[in-house]
């Protein structure tokens, strides 16, 4: 499962979102899931840091607006060591990607920081692609896919910085992002 | 997979982040050139039936 390292989501005039990181439901829920079934679950980021729950995500809200499950989750989060130290993606790769079956991006705002134009993240993501893995991506995860391209950072300080269509295009024209 | 659309980020940004993202995520996704898909927000395909 890749997560952010990132602390603060840049915004339009400057402003900062400082809450910005992951979904508490779109990691908890699927971890638990996926553990329930057997599998080990691997937590990476970029850079082997904490990675930070979205604060608007702890609400009942998105729990069925049941207090309680939202504690149960809450507390089940608090119980994942390796969600508190997870491992740098440089490392996981270092690894070897074969021993993994499928990954994961959950969402909140986190995946827009840095995965988008990690160059490890987008190392996972033409992996799992090429050898015909699952790659699972959720509501703000699939911005992560952005990494796979061979010029990921500069088409994510093209659309940053809103650059006019006809550069986008000639970016576009030499990284076709395959989404199937 | 599914991605967060723009109409969905638009609705969030005044209550949940308080300002504008740089770029919206299908916006995104769409200029590098994947194919992207935008359903209608919200809808159910779980069909029920409302008891008299």
């Amino acid at each position: 499962m890749l997560v952010s390292s990132g602390r603060g989501l840049p915004l339009k005039d400057g402003k900062l979102y400082a809450g910005a990181g992951y979904y508490l439901n779109e990691l908890t829920v699927p971890v638990r899931a996926l553990m329930k079934e057997g599998y080990e679950i691997t937590f990476a980021n970029p850079k082997g840091n904490t990675p930070q729950l979205d604060v608007n995500s702890a609400t009942p809200d998105f729990f069925g607006g049941d207090e309680a499950k939202l504690q149960d989750y809450l507390k089940f989060r608090d119980s994942l060591t390796e969600l508190k130290n997870p491992t740098r993606i440089s490392d996981v790769i270092a690894s070897g990607l074969d021993q993994y079956d499928a990954v994961f991006v959950p969402g909140g705002h986190g995946p827009m920081i840095d995965l988008l134009d990690d160059p490890d993240a987008g190392t996972v993501m033409r992996h799992f692609h090429e050898t015909s893995k699952p790659t699972a991506v959720l509501c703000h995860g699939p911005i992560s896919l952005l990494s796979a391209l061979p010029n990921s950072k500069e088409v994510v300080a093209a659309l940053a910085a809103a650059m006019p269509p006809e550069l986008t295009q000639r970016l576009k024209a030499g990284s076709i992002l395959d989404i199937r | 997979m599914t991605i967060f659309s723009t109409a969905e980020e638009q609705q969030r940004e005044p209550l949940e982040i308080g300002g504008k993202v740089l770029f919206y995520p299908d916006f995104a996704l769409r200029t590098a050139g994947g194919d992207v898909s935008v359903v209608e927000p919200w809808k159910s395909y779980v069909p029920f039936k409302i008891a008299s």
